[in-house]
């Protein structure tokens, strides 16, 4: 599931992983995001931080908080990339991992695939 | 002039920062650098074992306290061809040292020493900030797992006011099903990966034997990673 208020991300994003083999669905809100999980389960979440309403940082947690959904890997797909949101991502929200916009084709392809077959949290025991 | 300061520093426990600090250090000395190594983790020293200490010597706990020198409390290890600054496993030690004292112990050494390599204790405490302030340089110790590198960004970011230059980080312990991808560790940390040392038994053979690994094995593959990352260090620190 890749979510992002821009339309044009959502397009471009859904190509590419689309061309890689992903199966697709989008949403455009976090509200939208969670509406959809009451009936999907993805493998994977691209989450966009700044949209209106409910922001991606706030869905994450309150997707880590379900039980159903929390071992969804997230990985946050954001233009906010310094330090301390890369370490909001995983300190606060304990999301997967942080990607940085703008990001090229083949390394998002990469980070999805690796995050499709072993996500960083998948075996974490603390 | 003046030797400069590196911390290896690394945000939890377990990522093997103390061994690498060790070899390194031999490394960098085996380069022609005159080096010392600084076990800074006075709560939790442990360079005696790494280095087979059997011995009492003077410690930085004496120094800290100032009952020592820094001339006193720094010694000689000849078979490794690199001097040492332990500290004391004694818990009696901790009673009366000042731990502002590190950073003016720090420039003396900068006197006669190319590099001082420091042990940083792991963690955000009082002692671990004073210690990083004491660095010209830091060097984080990651293992590949999301733990380690969200900890070490953490340091990071709550150092951030202290212009520290980190030069790049050391992954440590790879080789595993679930390791993050090196090129993936650097996005994370902004830094640049100087090396990556394998999970390797000779590791827990050397601690085991109170044997230098750089020493006791010298053509493994471990021995190989840290000698490249000493040449990458002298390389970035200039």
């Amino acid at each position: 599931m890749v979510v992002d208020d821009e339309e044009d991300i959502l397009y471009l994003v859904g190509v590419i992983l689309k061309k890689a083999g992903h199966e697709v669905i989008t949403a455009s809100s976090g509200e939208e995001c969670l509406d959809i999980l009451k009936t999907e389960k993805p493998d994977l979440i691209l989450l966009d931080v700044m949209m209106p309403g409910l922001d991606g940082f706030d869905t994450c947690g309150i997707i880590k908080a379900d039980k159903e959904h929390k071992s969804v890997p997230i990985a946050m797909l954001t233009v906010k990339s310094s330090d301390e949101d890369r370490l909001r991502s995983l300190e606060e929200c304990a999301a997967d991992w942080h990607i940085s916009k703008p990001v090229d084709r083949k390394k998002l392809v990469g980070i999805v695939n690796w995050l499709l077959k072993s996500s960083p949290r998948s075996h974490v025991r603390e | 002039m003046a030797g400069i300061s590196i911390s290896l520093a690394s945000g939890r426990d377990g990522t093997g920062k103390s061994t690498i600090c060790a070899n390194l250090g031999v490394a960098l000395s085996q380069m022609g650098l005159k080096t010392v190594i600084v076990d800074a983790d006075v709560e939790g020293a442990s360079m005696n074992l790494i280095f087979g200490l059997d011995f009492d010597v003077p410690t930085i706990h004496d120094y800290l306290s100032g009952n020592a020198s820094a001339e006193d409390v720094t010694f000689d290890f000849k078979n490794a061809g690199v001097d040492l600054v332990v500290g004391s496993i004694r818990v009696e030690s901790l009673r009366d040292i000042k731990f502002d004292l590190f950073k003016g112990f720090i420039a003396e050494l900068k006197k006669k020493y190319d590099v001082i390599l420091i042990d940083i204790p792991a963690g955000l405490s009082v002692d671990t900030v004073t210690s990083l302030s004491a660095s010209d340089l830091v060097v984080f110790v990651v293992t590949p797992d999301i733990l380690s590198v969200s900890s070490a960004l953490k340091t990071k970011v709550i150092t951030r006011g202290m212009d520290l230059k980190v030069i790049g980080a050391i992954v440590n312990r790879t080789g595993g099903q679930y390791d993050i991808p090196g090129p993936y560790i650097e996005d994370m940390l902004g830094v640049n990966v100087l090396g990556t040392i394998p999970e390797d038994v000779v590791v827990k053979k050397s601690l085991s034997t109170g044997k230098i690994l750089l020493l006791d094995s010298p053509r493994s593959a471990v021995t190989k990673s840290i000698k490249q990352v000493a040449s990458k260090l002298v390389g970035r620190s200039k």
